[in-house]
């Protein structure tokens, strides 16, 4: 699967486990598995371990202390075998999932010999490499001994506040390579005879510029972990150590053979996704294209990250974080039945990254910022990639698939002294509010979170401005973010915000993206950019004078301040004002397609305004917010036809083909299907009829292409010139005949037409 | 003769109880009219006036207190059947609540779904965007006015809202529990233009940080009052015409009833009253039965419903959720998950095993046994081919159960994994009773208890037919069926004994080292209101109780603990004992070691418990006999045992029958009219001086 000649062991290459973990084999694993659990005491015991997972859980939000861990709920605990294979994980921070597993089979391999792996010790590691998303996310991992044999593993993994590296807050985003990154630390023994290890905490905590925080943080990790196994320890004991095992590995069998049941309703092939990321760290102005490549064959899938570019700056990702990205997506999409049970699909899943790329870095790369930029990136990769697969899939699998929301994650983090004269560093949680993609069968949600980590919740502003020395002005809906599709995604958020009771802030990890990178499926529109913004010398404190809070950034009056694409050190002082926007969600399906009724309730909820039901999705109202529908089917027949005027051809389409006796295999997207004829396969218009390409063959090359500036990909995006040098266009793929709108994609102009349905 | 009494009005019935000076107790279950509530609610008044033998004005006219919790407030929530509400709320903020800070989707669902994202939505707005209209106006985080109130601007958002024929307004501005003065501005300019609107301020309804849940409660408090307010009216009316001289006591979540004009103002605190009835009825009977540890359990058709008493004192929450929306309000801490007797038993692929619930059956059609067109086994029909349950005499054997039915239903998913018959209805009681263990055990273990220092209450109807397997599981000693089949309408007679109770809090996020004479003051002024507001309910100096608490944490952490505050003049030895009592208490939760010494705490907020102690009712004090009288011997049945490897002949007894002092070892039945108790092999039952059926494991 992974190229032979690369050392794969977590120093220079990130770690992969090989198929046959290399264990000390004074290390005794315990492998005896009670051939047959009766499905009674297999249901009890499943529940039971479940229900210590989500115990687990319950106790990292209740001790844990980083406002972002609490808040966002971004941690995650979870059980494994001896071998690290997983039994179950929580409903948490999804991405981690890519991780665990990864990490307790490098200790394994690195740990079993020395120091050795016994009963009553816990390891540390935030490492990329070993297998951390980044370094801020820290695990700790504790091993389940049975009369002196490995039984299995419990594990958390959760987000420190400041953890180190040249930025506070750990997002280092002017870092230039792994040294201005927070430390690493491979594994190392942090608890022994389930006591913290005092020296090793101090190693560890000194880091910090939080140290009380992260000390406390370890204290609610230790805690979750020493729970999760006397619980074990006592099913063991009453059950059997071997029942429990069987149980384990049959919630694994059964969780594989659910996946294999999905897959095998997919038809094979081999689907891509590409985005671009602006910026590499301050004062670049590159673009960089990450690529997801997903070959489903029988009952397996392989993702590779081939068309992917170089390492660079402080945009990377390493392998486990990258697996970890796809892993986010395939558990709310076509795992969900299993409760976070998904060791089982994970055998079904094969990876094959190139290294030295975006997404699976070589050590050296800077790495921290990967929770704000790179991971959320993969995981619009991997949104596109799988969902596309899925969308050839028939509508029971289909409906699961969600459109991309933002594609940042448009956390600012603050730092200063807050009201009260204490060193604060605040993370702008506001964003995890987020917004929902569309599927095949409903809109996406205005402020519905995101799909890599179900059970967030954004804060409150009267919370924030309690702790925090900072005044929201503003904190509402942006109407028409939304991308724009049949099916249309959840719109975005603005809001500004002003130091308040302190002399300045610096801002850091801010995000203000050009490239749309939420990409919308089957010719649904991007979701919008996350934008930022700030002013220094404003008007504030007279318009608060003058009975005025402003209700909008353009009622701001002042020196617009310098920023990048991405950065840190933003300084702002108590009469500047900061202005950003979450970024929305993108659409399913060709706008035009959308039920009236649907776009005129919309205008009515103030979901859309009534220029863009007008503009595009081309449904004219009456005054009272009636629906014109004779207006709006010329309109749309307007519409279709300026498409096909605008449209280029790429290659001639197939013509002279006749149908002798068609038959539907499935559907392509929301427009497409596939069809048999005579042996041969086509790509064909659901709306038309028109017969476009044989399957073998790009049927993206049969359409005409509109090939237009990135500011036409939604009403947010501003000329891409602003902060990246290489051109960038929005393409969309419409119907030669009809004027159907198939798909879009946002690439470097002259770039290949992306295949993304190799069927 | 004088009696005291409960009403419950529950989504299928209507439960009442009646308790007499002598001890005696008359319940009846009617079905629950949804056209008017009112109506169920006085026709469960004369089914027990029928039992009495008296006519319902002569049952009315000798009734003293008279309790009732309703359902109503929560049903229009998640019905969205409430009425047409207006929000007006500080500028550039409008969203909050539409928002629900992202987490509207998945508030309160079931964990079956979390991970199901494309199945999940956010619910209906309770108030669409149209109808929120926001005011300049802006207040800080100290209470100081940054923007004053432009009141031009103000009333023309008013007037909007009443020009779209709002028939409530919701005032929830940004720190009004700071500082109220805005809302109260706002409050008495609506009140100008239309001096018959219902309208409610934020401040008022709960003065706590967070402005989304404090907006939601607001807005759920307008979206249902008019509504409950009406049906007040109306049952007092029924009620004085036939005779009841006293004000109708309301249950509320907090566990504790107020008279019907506090509940005009804060209506939606009845929501989810009807569960802390029965955790309110449970804490009365344990403290007369010395009991300080007591888990709650209620076993109902759809679900399955926990709550805590520690040290006699039920625990409670903050934060509730109705119909996905996240709100402030002191309640009873009930867990609920969706096992109950109308949990269906399907198969699980993949695994090739049974699975119980979260899928219900309910009350219609209901399980296979009720013959109203069920056809998926549920775990009542398990109960029912297992023996547990008298097919003939279910609800008083009004009710005639279709025992083969039920046996078809369960063969069928039998065979498909390869089961017996009773080996299948054995593993879907056995998968419910251990899922429902497992909530127990987090509930309590979470907490930092033992579950094994507690007591069992099983109620509701199929409580007592589970109890003893589910307790048994977890290590407990004892389950107490209270009061018998009384147990079967819990909640109403929970309401029946409740005393009348408000729960007061200031917030204050100081942090230490803390000043005595600013927390006392704070606490008086708290005590004064409690005083006040329970004098203004009738309740006379030497009926009133309060308790003080503390809610604490480490600086910069968000969880909280409560420690109990002593009730004199509080002294700077106080504080320091409970800033102590904090840290045992964190590592008694949380593990030896977890509390880091010397940090700062922070005293999040004073919490004043404000109760007017209301008559109760008498136990029996029934002559003591360990003879079992004839009568109570009922014909026995073949009931299935796991301990004996199968179904054997078991003696049962007609519980309403025994008397005080019986007492028999397991396996056993004990038939009531609304449920039934099993008492498994190497169990032992007796019934007890107050009706009381008590299980030693």
């Amino acid at each position: 699967m992974t190229d032979v000649g690369i050392a794969w062991d977590g120093r220079y290459h990130a770690y992969i486990p090989p198929e046959e973990l290399k264990i000390n084999p004074n290390l005794k694993l315990h492998k005896h598995v009670s051939a047959k659990v009766d499905p009674i005491t297999f249901e009890v015991i499943r529940h039971k371990l479940w229900s210590i997972n989500s115990e687990h859980g319950n106790t990292l939000a209740k001790l844990a202390v980083s406002p972002i861990a609490v808040i966002t709920r971004d941690f995650q605990p979870s059980i494994l075998t001896e071998s690290g294979e997983y039994v179950f994980f929580g409903p948490y921070l999804q991405y981690m999932t890519g991780v665990v597993d990864v990490v307790i089979k490098w200790i394994l391999e690195n740990r079993s010999h020395n120091p050795g792996i016994k009963d009553g010790d816990m390891f540390l590691s935030n490492d990329p490499w070993v297998g951390a998303s980044h370094q801020p996310d820290v695990l700790v991992l504790c091993p389940v001994f049975r009369e002196g044999e490995l039984f299995c593993w419990v594990a958390n993994c959760m987000h420190q506040s400041d953890i180190g590296g040249i930025t506070p807050g750990s997002f280092c985003a002017e870092a230039r390579d792994v040294w201005d990154d927070p430390v690493c630390f491979m594994p190392f023994k942090i608890v022994e005879d389930n006591q913290i290890r005092s020296d090793m905490e101090d190693v560890y905590t000194r880091q910090s510029r939080l140290p009380f925080m992260v000390s406390s943080d370890l204290r609610a990790a230790v805690s979750g972990n020493l729970e999760a196994k006397k619980q074990i320890i006592e099913l063991c004991e009453r059950y059997g150590a071997e029942t429990v095992k069987g149980t384990m590995q049959k919630v694994i069998q059964s969780g594989e053979e659910a996946f294999v049941q999905k897959l095998r309703q997919i038809p094979d092939g081999r689907w891509s996704e590409r985005i671009y990321n602006e910026t590499a760290r301050g004062g670049d102005r590159g673009t960089y294209r990450i690529q997801l490549n997903l070959t489903k064959r029988g009952d397996q899938l392989i993702f590779d990250n081939q068309g992917t570019e170089l390492q660079s700056g402080a945009i990377n990702i390493t392998y486990a974080c990258w697996r970890g990205t796809i892993m986010s997506v395939l558990n709310p999409f076509l795992c969900h039945e299993q409760m976070g049970a998904f060791g089982g699909a994970n055998r079904r899943i094969k990876f094959s990254p190139v290294p030295g790329t975006l997404t699976c870095a070589n050590y050296g790369a800077a790495v921290s910022p990967a929770g704000v930029w790179a991971a959320e990136l993969s995981i619009a990769t991997a949104v596109g990639a799988i969902g596309k697969m899925m969308s050839c899939a028939p509508d029971k699998i289909r409906n699961d698939l969600i459109t991309n929301g933002a594609a940042t994650w448009g956390g600012i983090m603050f730092t200063g002294f807050d009201q009260r004269g204490n060193f604060c560093i605040g993370p702008m949680t506001d964003s995890m509010a987020g917004a929902l993609g569309a599927t095949p069968a409903k809109d996406g949600i205005t402020a519905g979170g995101h799909i890599w980590i179900p059970d967030a919740r954004g804060n409150n502003v009267e919370d924030y401005e309690q702790i925090y020395p900072i005044l929201y002005l503003f904190k509402k809906v942006d109407v028409d973010s939304g991308g724009a599709g049949r099916f249309r995604g959840g719109n975005g958020a603005i809001q500004a915000n002003i130091p308040y009771c302190t002399a300045g802030l610096s801002l850091d990890a801010y995000t203000s993206e050009v490239v749309p990178k939420s990409i919308g499926l089957s010719g649904g529109y991007p979701g919008s950019p996350c934008i930022f913004g700030y002013q220094t010398n404003t008007n504030i404190k007279d318009l608060f004078a003058n009975g005025r809070v402003p209700l909008t950034y353009e009622e701001v009056e002042g020196i617009e301040g310098s920023y990048m694409s991405k950065g840190s050190g933003v300084k702002v002082d108590d009469h500047s004002c900061w202005y950003w926007n979450w970024g929305s969600a993108a659409g399913y399906g060709d706008p035009l397609s959308r039920d009236p009724e649907q776009v005129r309730q919309d205008v009515v909820n103030g979901e859309v305004s009534r220029q863009a039901a007008q503009d595009v999705y081309g449904v004219a109202l009456t005054e009272n917010f009636d629906l014109e529908r004779d207006l709006t089917t010329k309109l749309r027949e307007h519409k279709r036809q300026a498409r096909i005027r605008m449209g280029e051809p790429v290659k001639d389409a197939l013509s002279d083909v006749s149908l002798y006796q068609p038959k539907v295999l499935h559907k392509v997207g929301d427009l497409i299907k596939v069809i048999q004829d005579d042996g041969d396969k086509y790509f064909v218009c659901s709306h038309c009829g028109a017969v476009l390409a044989r399957t073998d063959q790009n049927y993206k090359e049969a359409c005409l292409i509109i090939e237009q500036p990135t500011t036409q990909a939604g009403p947010r995006y501003e000329d891409t010139k602003r902060f990246v040098d290489d051109e960038m266009v929005f393409r969309q793929f419409v119907c030669p005949q009809c004027g159907s709108l198939f798909d879009s994609e946002v690439c470097r102009k002259g770039e290949e037409i992306l295949w993304d349905y190799k069927l | 003769m004088s009696y005291i009494a409960g009403i419950d009005i529950g989504g299928t019935f209507t439960d009442c109880v009646f308790c007499d000076q002598h001890g005696n107790v008359y319940v009846s279950k009617t079905p629950t009219t949804h056209r008017d509530y009112a109506e169920g609610f006085m026709e469960s008044i004369r089914a027990v006036a029928k039992q009495v033998g008296l006519s319902t004005t002569d049952l009315l006219s000798r009734t003293e207190l008279l309790a009732h919790a309703t359902t109503i407030a929560t049903n229009s929530v998640v019905e969205n059947k409430g009425s047409k509400v207006g929000l007006i709320t500080t500028g550039g903020h409008k969203d909050a609540i539409l928002f629900m800070r992202g987490h509207g989707r998945a508030a309160g669902i079931s964990p079956e779904r979390l991970f199901h994202i494309a199945g999940t939505n956010n619910p209906e707005p309770i108030v669409p965007r149209y109808l929120i209209e926001e005011v300049p106006e802006r207040i800080d985080y100290k209470g100081q006015v940054i923007v004053p109130l432009d009141e031009g601007k103000t009333r023309k958002a008013i007037v909007k809202l009443l020009e779209q024929d709002v028939e409530a307004i919701a005032i929830s501005l940004l720190w009004s529990f700071r500082n109220p003065e805005h809302e109260q501005r706002i409050k008495q300019m609506v009140k100008e233009l239309d001096p018959e609107i219902y309208v409610t301020c934020s401040s008022e309804v709960v003065a706590k940080i967070g402005e989304y849940e404090r907006t939601t409660a607001t807005v759920i408090n307008a979206f249902v009052a008019p509504k409950v307010i009406s049906y007040l009216d109306n049952v007092q009316s029924s009620l004085e015409q036939e005779g009841y001289r006293f004000p109708l006591l309301m249950m509320q979540s907090a566990g504790g009833v107020v008279s019907p004009e506090t509940v005009k103002k804060v209506p939606f605190l009845t929501i989810g009253s009807g569960p802390v009835g029965g955790v309110v009825g449970s804490s009365y009977v344990a403290e007369k039965l010395g009991l300080k540890n007591v888990i709650a359990t209620d076993v109902g058709g759809t679900s399955f419903d926990v709550g805590l008493i520690f040290e006699g004192r039920f625990l409670m929450r903050e934060i509730s959720t109705v119909n996905q929306y996240e709100y402030y309000s002191a309640s009873a801490d009930i867990k609920s998950i969706g096992t109950g007797g109308g949990s269906i038993a399907w198969v699980e692929e993949s695994s090739n095993s049974i699975r119980v619930g979260p899928r219900s059956a309910g009350s219609v059609p209901g399980p296979v046994c009720y013959g109203k067109g069920g056809t998926e086994p549920t775990v009542t029909d398990a109960d029912l081919v297992l023996g547990y349950i008298n097919p003939d005499y279910f609800i008083r054997g009004s009710m005639k159960l279709d025992k083969q039915a039920a046996e078809q239903a369960i063969a069928g998913l039998a065979e498909r994994i390869g089961l017996g018959l009773q080996e299948a209805a054995a593993g879907i009681r056995k998968i419910s009773d251990f899922q429902m263990a497992d909530l127990m055990r987090q509930e309590t273990v979470v907490r930092g208890f033992d579950p094994r220092d507690f007591v069992v209450f099983a109620y509701g109807g199929a409580g007592p037919v589970h109890a003893s397997m589910y307790a048994k599981e977890l290590g407990i000693s004892k389950v107490v069926i209270p009061s018998g089949d009384v147990a079967s309408v819990w909640s109403a007679y929970g309401a029946a004994v409740s005393d009348i109770k408000h729960v007061y809090e200031k917030e204050l996020l100081i942090s230490s080292p803390f000043n005595a004479e600013f927390v006392q003051r704070e606490i008086s002024v708290l005590e004064e209101t409690g005083k006040r507001e329970l004098s203004q309910e009738g309740v006379s100096g030497d009926k009133m109780a309060f308790r003080r608490f503390a809610l604490l944490r480490f600086r910069d952490q968000l969880h909280k603990i409560e420690i109990s505050l002593p009730n004199e003049n509080l002294c700077q030895q106080d504080l320091t004992d409970m800033e102590q009592a904090f840290l045992r208490k964190y590592e008694q939760l949380f593990g030896k070691g977890t509390g880091l010494l010397g940090a700062n705490l922070e005293l999040v907020s004073l919490v004043l418990e404000a109760k007017g102690v209301t008559v109760k009712p008498l136990g029996t004090q029934a002559a003591f006999s360990e003879v079992i009288p004839s009568g109570a011997i009922a014909p026995s049945r073949r009931v299935f045992w796991e301990e004996k490897g199968g179904m054997v002949e078991t003696p049962v007894y007609w519980g309403e029958h025994l008397v005080t002092g019986n007492t028999f070892s397991g396996p056993a039945i004990v038939d009531l009219p609304n449920t039934c108790i099993v008492v498994s092999p190497n169990q032992r039952l007796l019934k007890d001086e107050f009706a009381n059926f008590m299980i030693e494991l």
